[in-house]
């Protein structure tokens, strides 16, 4: 996320005081293009991603629609917001691109189309359905082109070459188990998504939590550097907070040399351990960082649905907007880019809102877990024995948590990109209030 | 007056004729068409690419995962290791019979997008994809002709407005200049 790093980087040595930085995502491929080793640059765009970069290094960046170009084979954090595009020095150049790879899309569409129909002609050919085997393997090939349908999925992706060259028989017992566990992967992303949202388990959050050494510590430091600031703490514990920025300054170093997004998120996840009991929910007590929001009037974008998002995305965003107003701020609806926002003339009076805060973060922590799911799981050893059915909650629950176990690392480093979205859009606002 | 005249027509030549000092700054759909028709020779166009990478930006962490040996195989340039047995052909998109809309022209992918042989890990270490098949947008620009350089540089996973990763930082070209 571009915006988010505004905050991140405070967390971090910026090694880029001496030169300018390259823009990020897209980063290599603008500077390829602008110091012309290559004509052309291919990534992908997200919310700026790659036209950021371009315009930082004084190129042509190109995001084409939404659906424009296949997400096939793109390792995007969200099918919704993601999009290859292409960076080149004139936009005759990115006119020629994008004719070359609309056509070769319509081409292949059309192949596809042609050999659809030949297939189920041949299958129908082949023999009845009614032999189990044939019906396993129908299923089999159906479920993975249904996965390659939806664009995502290396592993259906891998599963349906294999097929198609014959090296997977899926009337073995082999396809079996690849079917098992691609449910588990599911169920497994499931999980993770809803670790994301705030959703899992009290005690397997905090237990994930708690792994992070100096963790609430840092918290601490966060929360009384802050009250010390607002001149609400007394001389002694001033004293106590000046020792706490010591030790909140020994993060900051350790977060530059270490990954920094694990230690500035460390802070973030503990929030939630430490103060689970405020709002009964597992993720909660934003109260230490939303002191400034009272009054505060945020602008927020009036079509912010649109179609094609995830069904249960509004709801998260919604959610994430009444964790703000809670806060104290009132939600204005704006309509970009017509509103006229603070600093965007020279007489600043007048502005119907103080910040425009888009939503774009909940949407991409809604999506990121499941779509990395499909590349963080394939390093895991597949479990030999086949899982017991959970019958109630618990049960279910010291299964994850068994689970859990074997991808703790993995896990644990995605969990680092993907804070609870309420806190996310909190952090924000108050990183462009300062 | 002949010398003069000489001079005149080989300037006047000069516009339209592409050298090889102007093709290291066209524009893609100027080099193309360059290449296709023969003006220009793809392995030595590439090879004058990676010449000025070598030397201006070899240290700016533009490049990740670079193998300049097999780049220089598949166009066709001559690589020292080469065993003077196996014969190299000359790989030239002039002479094929529909040359693509891209032929030769050089791309670089961030590496986020799936390649066959080479390592899709969205600049982070924790993800490792060795794909089978090509991303579509892949495809089909090597469908046009197109040849891949390499991996381009890039924030972890897509999460960043600056760019230093494990494998270099990426500095604004412009402000070196």
């Amino acid at each position: 996320m571009l915006s988010d790093h505004v905050l991140f980087q405070a967390f971090s040595l910026q090694p880029f005081s001496a030169y300018g930085t390259a823009g990020g995502a897209a980063s290599g491929a603008a500077a390829l293009v602008a110091s012309r080793i290559a004509p052309v640059g291919l990534g992908v765009d997200s919310v700026g991603d790659l036209r950021v970069p371009a315009a930082l290094c004084g190129v042509v960046g190109y995001r084409p629609t939404q659906g424009r170009y296949s997400a096939e084979g793109l390792l995007s954090l969200s099918h919704t917001l993601d999009t290859a595009g292409f960076v080149a020095r004139t936009v005759h150049d990115i006119q020629l691109l994008d004719a070359v790879v609309c056509a070769a899309q319509k081409t292949a569409e059309a192949a596809a189309a042609s050999a659809a129909p030949a297939e189920a002609a041949s299958q129908a050919a082949d023999g009845s359905a009614t032999d189990s085997k044939d019906a396993e393997a129908n299923s089999h090939a159906a479920a993975a082109v249904k996965m390659q349908a939806a664009g995502r999925g290396f592993l259906a992706r891998k599963r349906m070459v294999k097929v198609a060259s014959g090296e997977i028989d899926p009337s073995q017992a082999g396809g079996k188990a690849a079917a098992e566990l691609e449910k588990e992967r599911e169920a497994a992303a499931a999980r993770i998504q809803a670790l994301a949202r705030g959703k899992a388990d009290r005690k397997q959050v905090s237990r994930i939590q708690t792994q992070q050494t100096g963790a609430e510590s840092r918290l601490e430091a966060l929360t009384k550097a802050d009250d010390v600031a607002h001149g609400e703490k007394t001389v002694d514990e001033k004293a106590a907070a000046a020792a706490a920025t010591a030790s909140l300054e020994s993060a900051r170093v350790s977060a530059a040399s270490a990954d920094v997004y694990d230690a500035a998120a460390g802070g973030l996840a503990a929030s939630g351990a430490a103060s689970s009991a405020d709002d009964g929910d597992a993720w909660g007590g934003e109260s230490a960082f939303v002191k400034d929001l009272a009054g505060v009037r945020l602008g927020i974008p009036r079509n912010r649905y649109y179609e094609g998002l995830e069904p249960g995305l509004a709801a998260v965003v919604e959610q994430a907007l009444t964790r703000l107003a809670k806060a104290g701020a009132v939600l204005v609806e704006i309509d970009f880019p017509a509103t006229s926002l603070p600093g965007s003339s020279a007489d600043d009076s007048g502005h119907p809102i103080d910040v425009a805060v888009d939503v774009i973060g909940p949407i991409q922590a809604f999506e990121a877990p499941r779509e990395l799911a499909a590349y963080l799981f394939t390093h895991v050893a597949a479990p030999e024995a086949p899982k017991p059915k959970a019958e109630d909650e618990e049960e279910e629950a010291a299964a994850a948590e068994e689970e859990g176990e074997e991808v703790g690392i993995q896990v644990r480093v995605l969990l680092s990109f993907v804070p609870y979205p309420g806190i996310l859009a909190v952090y924000r606002v108050l990183a462009m209030l300062q | 007056m002949r010398t003069l005249f000489f001079e005149l027509l080989l300037g006047v030549s000069k516009l339209f004729r592409e050298t090889m000092e102007d093709a290291l700054d066209f524009s893609a759909s100027r080099v193309g068409p360059a290449i296709r028709s023969g003006r220009v020779s793809q392995a030595e166009y590439v090879g004058k690419l990676l010449a000025r990478y070598d030397a201006d930006c070899k240290f700016d962490g533009m490049l990740v995962n670079f193998k300049p040996d097999e780049l220089k195989k598949s166009v066709g340039i001559a690589v020292e290791a080469a065993s003077p047995a196996s014969p190299r052909k000359a790989v030239s998109p002039s002479t094929t019979k529909r040359a693509g809309a891209l032929a030769g022209v050089p791309f670089a992918i961030t590496p986020n997008v799936d390649v066959i042989g080479l390592v899709t890990n969205a600049g982070t270490s924790t993800i490792a994809a060795a794909p089978d098949v090509d991303a579509a947008v892949v495809s089909a620009l090597k469908g046009a002709g197109a040849t891949l350089i390499g991996q381009a540089n890039m924030a972890e996973l897509n999460l960043g407005a600056a760019n230093s990763n494990a494998t270099g930082i990426v500095k604004n070209v412009s402000t070196l200049q």
